[in-house]
């Protein structure tokens, strides 16, 4: 016997010879044409899914995937995420040049910062940095505070409007990405 | 403590080393518990149950651990490795009653009618769920860097602080991330591996099933085939939600009980408690899932068999009573003050003041069959489903067979829980609630999904099949499910 065919033996086949002519119809027949009909009908049905997949999904993403090469995994995620896509993850790998490893992020206060002022997704961009972020209705306190607590190490993210408050006034040094974005941090840094 | 990585901050490979070791103990402890608790396992249960099983014991123990106070690091992680291996062995070895009829032509056949397409499937995701690494919100600031807390402070307890959710959640995908972290693998992030092969268990499981239940090879080909080229199956295969880890848990549980149930085998009956429990490890409403489940092992028992039979649900309930009790235990107080537990503690006063949101209530399945019509959403999820069910059930008139009640009751149930979920959600998400279930509906209808797709592919074989191999005894060609 043809390899195929041995193998094809293996697989389990409906046994439509079983079926029979009962009733007045042919079930045999019946069965046999539904069961192949269906099968035909699913090779159609899994074709266009797998068209749809790669047209849809796994072909743009493996196109940013080729763009991305060999990058780290946290730039990888940042210029794929909806959220922060190129720009933004840039500007999370300038603060990841500027800030220390074991230092302290303040993130943006509710009300500022757009997506940055989201603590969990900082924690994750700037591991294993400590990340805290100040209630908006005492917030240059708490800044304040967090300065005098960790003099050495207290970073805070500028984004835009936040924070209200000179570098000089908190007794830290800014260092400015662009226009837009940057980090206080202590002076001696 | 040292760094795992900086023992040779240089080498490149390391990671994948350290990784792939990692992935493959937690495998091989599947693998020896799939042995221990499947009375005659072969490739199919291997391949099916060895991930969601060595995942889900690894990550459990590494919480109690922590929770005795030993500091996680990767010496402790190691340490737990090891000594599971070890415990797999015996109980393997000690409960081990038959080697024999796992793995026969007819099943090796049907592998490897499917292995082509799934391995190309399989490497294609994996590659692209590790290239595009944690993008998606909930992944990057809830499972993920939950994981990367604990292992930076060498506690489950760091949880609190770090990520969404603070613990409401249970811990078994963020340990994972721990471990990995531990290992120091996530600078590929190898840990993305995870939606990969939980999703591609899943359709072993599913395939396992199909075929003990008689399919046709090329029917139940295609039929995984359907599974896996699903759009948003393969996009969560990619992503790193715990919905699929889940699904593949619950659908697990129910095929091995469904199983366990006809044959009157407790290891099976067992197993899918284990499985089960493991699954209210994996995501919060999975206690409620579990009990849902039970009622309806319950209600079949019951139907098919009497008392008897629905007795025998017990075999399932202990295991689920172990995990379960055990996460409750100790994150209570925080699922109580989730959104869900909010949410479920709200309902009632609201009801018994006459507010029923009886249109939130409609707009959750009217909103869901929207999306799904679409191809580019849910596949041909419908078309198959309804054209398979209803062409399944005229086969069934037509023929006068028994239902096999089993299968639709799970799909109903499976399908009906996130509707009842997002229908208490609505009493606290008044003003984004189409937001809510547009954005995350359809990843929690996920078990919903395959139970659907199960139930229909089963009655359209029993409706017109007189397959059985040839030579097998007529009195035995109705379907399984067929005898009542």
């Amino acid at each position: 016997m043809a390899p195929w065919r041995r193998y094809l033996s293996k697989i389990s086949m409906p046994d439509f010879s079983r079926a029979g002519a009962i009733e007045g119809y042919d079930r045999s027949r019946l069965s046999r044409a539904v069961f192949w009909g269906a099968i035909g009908l699913l090779v159609l049905a899994v074709l266009a899914q797998a068209y749809v997949t790669y047209d849809q999904f796994a072909g743009p993403m493996l196109a940013d995937a080729r763009a991305l090469g060999a990058e780290p995994s946290w730039r990888r995620a940042g210029v794929m995420s909806q959220w922060l896509q190129r720009d933004r993850t840039e500007y999370i790998g300038f603060l990841r040049a500027e800030i220390p490893e074991n230092a302290t992020v303040v993130v943006p206060s509710e009300g500022y910062g757009g997506i940055f002022r989201f603590t969990e997704l900082m924690q994750y961009y700037l591991f294993p940095r400590a990340v805290i972020r100040c209630p908006p209705d005492v917030l240059e306190a708490c800044l304040q505070r967090a300065v005098e607590r960790d003099p050495a190490g207290l970073h805070i993210m500028v984004v835009e409007e936040f924070p209200p408050v000179a570098a000089e006034q908190l007794g830290l040094v800014a260092s400015r990405y662009s226009d837009r974005w940057g980090v206080y941090k202590p002076i001696n840094d | 403590m040292i760094e795992l990585a900086t023992l040779c901050s240089g080498c490149v490979l390391l990671p994948w080393l350290t990784g792939s070791l990692l992935l493959f103990a937690v495998l091989a402890i599947g693998f020896l518990v799939s042995r221990a608790l499947f009375s005659a396992p072969g490739w199919l249960e291997y391949a099916a149950f060895s991930f969601p099983l060595g995942t889900g014991l690894t990550t459990f123990v590494l919480f109690l651990m922590s929770w005795a106070g030993i500091r996680l690091t990767w010496v402790t992680l190691t340490l737990e490795v090891v000594l599971l291996l070890a415990f797999g062995i015996l109980l393997s070895r000690s409960l081990t009653i038959d080697r024999q009829g796992g793995s026969t032509g007819q099943r090796l056949a049907l592998g490897g009618l499917l292995l082509p397409f799934l391995l190309g499937l399989g490497i294609l995701a994996a590659y692209l769920s590790i290239a595009r690494s944690h993008s998606t919100y909930d992944v990057t600031g809830g499972w993920a860097v939950k994981g990367y807390g604990i292992a930076l402070e060498g506690t489950i307890f760091a949880a609190r602080e770090w990520g969404l959710w603070s613990l409401a959640y249970p811990l078994n995908i963020p340990l994972l991330h721990t471990a990995f972290m531990l290992v120091g693998a996530e600078s590929i992030p190898l840990s993305k591996l995870v939606p990969t092969l939980y999703s591609f268990s899943l359709l072993f499981i599913v395939l396992r099933y199909w075929q003990g239940q008689g399919l046709a090879a090329p029917l139940a080909a295609l039929g995984i085939l359907v599974l896996a080229t699903n759009p948003l199956i393969f996009l969560h295969s990619t992503m790193g939600f715990a919905n699929l880890p889940f699904s593949c848990y619950l659908i697990g549980a129910i095929l091995l009980g469904l199983e366990g149930m006809k044959k009157e085998d407790r290891r099976l009956l067992l197993a899918a408690g284990v499985i089960l429990g493991i699954g209210t490890w994996t995501r919060a409403e999975g206690i409620g899932y579990s009990l849902v489940i039970l009622l309806t092992f319950l209600l079949l028992g019951l139907i098919e068999g009497g008392r008897q039979r629905a007795g025998s649900v017990l075999w399932i309930v202990s295991p689920v009573a172990l995990f379960g009790l055990t996460w409750m235990t100790f994150g209570w107080r925080a699922v109580g003050d989730s959104h869900l537990g909010v949410a479920m503690r709200g309902v009632l006063p609201q009801m018994m003041d006459g507010q029923l949101n009886l249109t939130q209530l409609y707009l959750v399945p009217r909103l869901f069959l929207e999306r799904a019509v679409h191809i580019e959403n849910w596949g041909l999820f419908v078309p198959i489903v309804l054209g398979l069910g209803t062409v399944g059930i005229v086969g069934y008139l037509i023929h006068q067979r028994p239902l096999d009640w089993g299968p639709l009751l799970f799909a109903g149930a499976m399908s009906a829980v996130p509707v009842g979920l997002f229908y208490v959600r609505s009493f606290t998400r008044i003003e984004d609630f189409r937001e809510l279930l547009i954005r995350s509906f359809d990843r929690a209808f996920l078990p919903g999904y395959y139970m659907l797709v199960i139930a229909a592919f089963v009655i359209f074989w029993q409706g017109w099949s007189f397959a059985l191999p040839a030579g097998a005894d007529p009195e035995e060609r109705r379907p399984p499910g067929g005898s009542g």
